[in-house]
């Protein structure tokens, strides 16, 4: 227990998540004002997200390998990876494009996946990193994974355009599926990560 | 166990804090991790009501009218949200088809309209606290601002091989997103707080 900032849990008290109201006891429960479940730290939190993780890092491998779009002209069919996208955006000359794709399509999805597991691992196994670093990561961990979504709507939306007979069709590719659940699956484990876990660790090394 | 409206326990660190008396506007953070605590909204319920239901308003046109129309060697082509997700389900790819009607379509409209809900009844209570949860657990999942951005990347890449114009949705996707920035911005969980 930290003398200078007393936790709720310290004097017997949980603070309901949803609501913001402070109740009385550390027992799970419901909150009294607004019905969410209660929990003093989430229950399994780290198992679970653990298991939301190694499940997105396993999807990782299809949605990049994977044609997320196929397009079929005239002249052929050509299967587009989320990589080779966003390599056409760079040779047709709108490289800030294929930047903007790169981050959140890439980067954001793998760094999401490295900053999670990172974060998981140091609230069970804290060894005097920084915890107001890891605070500020965990935070735009939680900010920064929707983005990934983007390539998701294109697809889509190119799917719903290009319907032309003979001249041009574009179709959704088996790697849409993997790349979406990624995305799902990393805000999930996000979601499921109780921060209060990290700073309960954190504590004696203030 | 009798609640203590007076404390608030850090959402992120669980360090307990007293509530101090907030000016419009102003937000309290957390004096250990420095996470947001509470805020007092700069916008009244009443004020929050009328973007709300203006958001519900540009959602509607959103999803009705087309997001990108073109035409390829004088073939014109268009579609809209709704559309895009029935070619998507047509052609077997279920999972990017329930994915995008959530996050494009479901969630946003749940929120807005759960939203006004929860803005025209308090002088209900049993009705506040289901529909207070339903709206912050929904929230995070509805992605509009995304998808304008998806938008904006398919015009990009369509305008290479065909003449493409942004269809009146594109525009009420994008004031949308901004109407729903505003109510994300708004601190729902001052309405519990005023409802005691």
């Amino acid at each position: 227990m930290s003398a200078a900032h007393p936790t709720a849990r310290d004097l017997g008290l949980t603070g309901c998540r949803r609501c913001g109201l402070v109740v009385r006891g550390t027992d799970a429960g419901l909150c009294p004002r607004c019905q969410s479940r209660l929990s003093s730290r989430q229950p399994n939190s780290l198992t679970r997200c653990w298991a939301l993780l190694a499940a997105a890092a396993i999807l990782y491998v299809p949605a990049n390998l994977l044609p997320i779009m196929v397009t079929t002209t005239l002249f052929g069919t050509q299967r587009d990876t989320i990589l080779s996208g966003i390599l056409y955006f760079w040779e047709t000359g709108s490289r800030g494009l294929a930047v903007l794709i790169f981050t959140v399509s890439i980067l954001i999805p793998l760094l999401k996946l490295i900053s999670l597991a990172y974060l998981t691992y140091s609230a069970a196994h804290p060894r005097g990193q920084s915890i107001h670093q890891r605070a500020r990561l965990y935070r735009l961990v939680e900010v920064i994974g929707r983005w990934s979504m983007l390539d998701m709507f294109v697809v889509a939306l190119m799917a719903g355009l290009v319907r032309f007979q003979n001249m041009g069709l574009i179709e959704a590719g088996p790697g849409a599926a993997p790349f979406g659940a990624v995305v799902v699956l990393t805000m999930l484990a996000a979601l499921t990560l109780d921060p209060r876990l990290m700073w309960d660790s954190a504590e004696d090394k203030e | 166990m009798p609640p203590s409206p007076s404390l608030i326990a850090c959402r992120e660190c669980d360090s307990l804090h007293r509530r101090v008396p907030l000016a419009a506007g102003e937000t309290a953070h957390c004096l250990r991790c420095g996470a947001e605590l509470y805020r007092r909204p700069r916008l009244h319920p009443e004020q929050m009501l009328a973007i709300s239901l203006t958001a519900f308003i540009t959602l509607i046109i959103a999803n009705c009218q087309p997001i990108i129309e073109m035409s390829i060697n004088g073939i014109p082509s268009s579609t809209t949200l709704l559309g895009s997700i029935l070619v998507l389900l047509h052609e077997g790819r279920l999972t990017l088809a329930t994915l995008v009607l959530g996050t494009g379509m479901l969630f946003p409209l749940l929120d807005v309209t759960l939203m006004l809900a929860l803005l025209l009844t308090p002088h209900l209570p049993r009705l506040q606290a289901p529909l207070f949860r339903l709206v912050s657990a929904l929230r995070p999942w509805g992605m509009t601002e995304v998808f304008v951005l998806g938008g904006l990347v398919s015009l990009v890449k369509l305008s290479h091989s065909a003449r493409v114009v942004a269809g009146a949705a594109l525009w009420a996707f994008a004031v949308s997103a901004l109407l729903l920035l505003v109510m994300a911005h708004f601190d729902l969980r001052r309405l519990m707080d005023e409802a005691e």
